[in-house]
C-alpha cells in the first residue's frame, strides 16, 4: 500500500533514508529472530533432559513414599510433617539470553532433613524423604528453565511479528511510494523539458 | 524413678480367668495366614475389606467407611483403641494394655509440643488416656492443669531441651526416651517372666533400631545420646559403635548381645533404608514368634498380653494391605512386608 505523501524531492529523500534504516532493522532483527530460535532450541533440548531424569527420580520418590505410608497412621503421618528441620534457600537473580532477561534460581537445602521419631517411624521413610529433598533442586531448575522458555517463546514472537512487519508491510510500502514518487518526478521532469521545448520554438 | 505404673500386687493365674476368657472370644477377629494370603491376591481394597468381613469385630469397624487411605486407618485405629480400653477396663487387664496406650500417648504428646511450637491451630484429635485440651494448656504454659508426673516433667524437659538446642528432632527423641523408660519399668515390675523378657527384647530392638536409623540418617551422635539412658541391657558404648563405626562391627555389636538372628542372609549389615525395614520386620517376627507359643495357656497374663500384640500386628497388617492395594503395589512387594500372624 502506498503511503500518503506528497510527491516531491523532499520526501523522496526521507523516504530513501526511512527504507534504509528499515533494510538494516530487518537485518539485525532477522539476526537477533535466528539467535533466540538457536537459544532457545537449545534450552528446550536441556529441558527435555531435565524433565526426563525429574519424572523418573518423581516416580522413585513417590513410590518409596507410597511404601512409607503403608507403615504410617494417620497421626504419624502428621507428626512427620508438623515441623522440619530443613530451610529452603533461594536467590533469584536474572541472567540474559541474547537479550532476554530470565530467572536464575539458586537453591541450598540447609539442615536436617530428618525431624521424626527413630523409634515410632518405618525406615522406609528416610528413604522417601531422602528421594523428595533430591527431587527438589532439580524441580526448581526445571522451573527456571521452563520460563526461561516462556520467555523466549514471548520474544521470539514479539521479534518475528516486527520482521514480518518490516519485511511484508513497511519495506513494500517504502518501496511502492519510492516507486510512485520517482515516477512523479520523472513524468514532472518530461513536462517541463516538454515546455521548454515548446516555449523555444 | 516416677512411673506412671502401679506395682502389682502378686495374682495367682487363675484371677485371670475371666480375661482370658474374653481374650478367647476376641481372639475369634484376629487375622491368620490363610486370610492374608486371599486378602493379597485380590485387586483392590473394597474386595480385601470383603475379604476382612468374615472376621468377627474386625469386620463391624470397616463397616460404612469410604475406601481410602486415611478413613480405613481411623477406623484400624480406633478400632485397635477400643480393644485396649475394654481390655484396660478390667482390674488385672490395666497393667497389660498400659504398654499399647504409651504408643499412643507418647505420640499424642508428640504432635500437641509440636502444633504448638509450629505456631498451628489445634487440629484433629487422636485416641490417647488424657484430655488433649489439658495437655494443649500445659504445653502453652498453663502448668496448672493436672496431668500425670511422668507427661508432665517429659513435657517440661522437652519444651526445655529445645529452648537451648532449637532442634526439632530432639522433641521426639526425649519423649522418645522417657517412653523406653516408661518399658523399662514395665519389665522390671512385670510378674510374668515371659512378658518381661518380651519387654526386654522390644526394648533392645528399639534401641537397635533408632541406632540403625540414626547411622543411616547420619545423625551426630550427641543427638542420639538424648534417646539413651543407663540401662543394664545395653551400653552406650555398643550403640556408640553401630552409629559410629564401621558397617562390619555392627554384626559383632549383635553377636554380643544376642540379637544376630535380627540380621538378614549372611548376616551382613547393609546401610540402606530397605535392608533396615527388613530387620524391622524380623524384629516384629522375633516378638510374635516369642509370644506365640504362650496363646494356649489357659490362664495367666501372657494368652492377653500376647492377643494385644496380635491385635497391634493386624493393625500394621491391615494398614499394609489396604493402603497397599489402594496405592496398586505389586503383591509380592506386599507380601514381603506383612507381618507373621498370631495364627499362622
Amino acid at each position: 500500500m502506498r503511503l500518503n505523501v506528497n510527491p516531491n524531492r523532499m520526501e523522496l529523500m526521507k523516504l530513501k533514508n526511512r527504507l534504509a534504516m528499515a533494510r538494516r532493522g530487518h537485518k539485525l532483527l532477522k539476526d537477533k529472530l535466528d539467535a533466540l530460535v538457536q537459544d532457545f532450541i537449545k534450552v528446550v533440548r536441556e529441558n527435555r533432559t531435565l524433565r526426563r531424569d525429574i519424572e523418573a527420580e518423581i516416580i522413585k520418590a513417590f513410590e518409596a513414599q507410597n511404601k512409607a505410608s503403608l507403615m504410617l497412621s494417620e497421626e504419624d503421618k502428621e507428626l512427620v510433617t508438623t515441623l522440619t528441620q530443613q530451610k529452603i534457600v533461594l536467590h533469584v537473580t536474572t541472567r540474559h539470553i541474547t537479550g532476554v532477561k530470565v530467572p536464575h534460581f539458586d537453591v541450598h537445602l540447609e539442615g536436617n532433613p530428618y525431624s521424626y521419631s527413630l523409634v515410632t517411624t518405618p525406615a522406609e521413610l528416610d528413604e522417601a524423604l531422602s528421594s523428595f529433598f533430591q527431587v527438589l533442586p532439580l524441580m526448581i531448575k526445571l522451573a527456571e528453565a521452563e520460563k526461561a522458555i516462556e520467555l523466549l517463546a514471548v520474544e521470539i514472537q514479539k521479534t518475528r511479528r516486527r520482521v514480518n512487519s518490516l519485511e511484508y508491510v513497511l519495506i513494500p510500502n517504502l518501496e511502492e511510494t519510492i516507486k510512485y514518487i520517482n515516477l512523479k518526478l520523472d513524468e514532472l521532469a518530461r513536462s517541463s523539458v516538454t515546455r521548454i521545448m515548446r516555449i523555444k520554438r | 524413678m516416677t512411673t506412671i505404673q502401679e506395682k502389682p500386687v502378686a495374682t495367682q493365674n487363675t484371677a485371670y480367668a475371666y480375661l482370658v476368657g474374653r481374650i478367647r472370644m476376641l481372639e475369634r477377629g484376629v487375622l491368620n495366614g490363610r486370610i492374608l494370603e486371599s486378602a493379597l491376591k485380590v485387586e483392590d481394597v473394597e474386595q480385601v475389606v470383603r475379604i476382612i468381613s468374615e472376621l468377627p469385630y474386625l469386620s463391624e469397624a470397616l463397616q460404612n467407611i469410604p475406601k481410602a487411605p486415611a478413613p480405613l486407618d481411623d477406623a484400624l485405629m480406633s478400632h485397635f483403641w477400643e480393644t485396649l480400653k475394654e481390655v484396660g477396663r478390667q482390674k488385672l487387664g490395666k497393667n497389660l494394655s498400659l504398654f499399647f496406650q504409651y504408643s499412643f500417648d507418647f505420640n499424642d504428646i508428640k504432635l500437641i509440643i509440636k502444633r504448638h511450637l509450629a505456631k498451628k491451630a489445634s487440629g484433629r484429635e487422636y485416641p490417647g488416656t488424657f484430655d488433649w485440651k489439658k495437655v494443649s494448656h500445659f504445653v502453652s504454659g498453663e502448668t496448672g492443669e493436672h496431668l500425670s508426673d511422668v507427661y508432665r516433667r517429659a513435657i517440661e524437659e522437652t519444651l526445655a531441651v529445645y529452648e537451648s538446642t532449637h532442634h526439632v528432632q530432639i522433641v521426639e527423641l526425649v519423649l522418645d526416651r522417657v517412653y523406653l523408660q516408661e518399658v523399662m519399668n514395665m519389665a522390671e515390675i512385670s510378674e510374668s517372666p515371659v512378658i518381661k523378657n518380651w519387654l526386654i527384647a522390644f526394648f533392645m530392638f528399639t534401641f537397635f533400631r533408632s541406632a540403625f536409623r540414626a547411622k543411616y540418617q547420619e545423625s551426630k551422635f550427641e543427638l542420639y545420646r538424648t534417646i539413651y539412658f543407663k540401662n543394664p541391657y545395653l551400653s552406650l558404648e555398643d550403640l556408640s559403635d553401630i552409629i559410629t563405626g564401621p558397617d562390619e562391627k555392627i554384626g559383632e555389636v549383635l553377636v554380643h548381645s544376642g540379637m544376630k538372628n535380627i540380621l538378614l542372609g549372611e548376616g551382613e549389615y547393609r546401610n540402606d533404608p530397605y535392608y533396615l525395614a527388613e530387620i524391622e520386620k524380623n524384629m516384629d517376627n522375633y516378638l510374635m514368634r516369642f509370644i506365640r507359643p504362650y496363646r494356649t495357656l489357659t490362664f495367666g497374663p501372657e494368652p492377653v498380653f500376647g492377643f494385644l500384640y496380635a491385635k497391634s500386628i493386624d493393625i500394621k497388617n491391615l494398614r499394609i494391605l489396604l493402603h497397599g492395594k489402594y496405592f496398586g503395589i505389586g503383591e509380592n512387594e506386599l507380601r514381603n512386608k506383612l507381618r507373621e500372624c498370631y495364627y499362622e
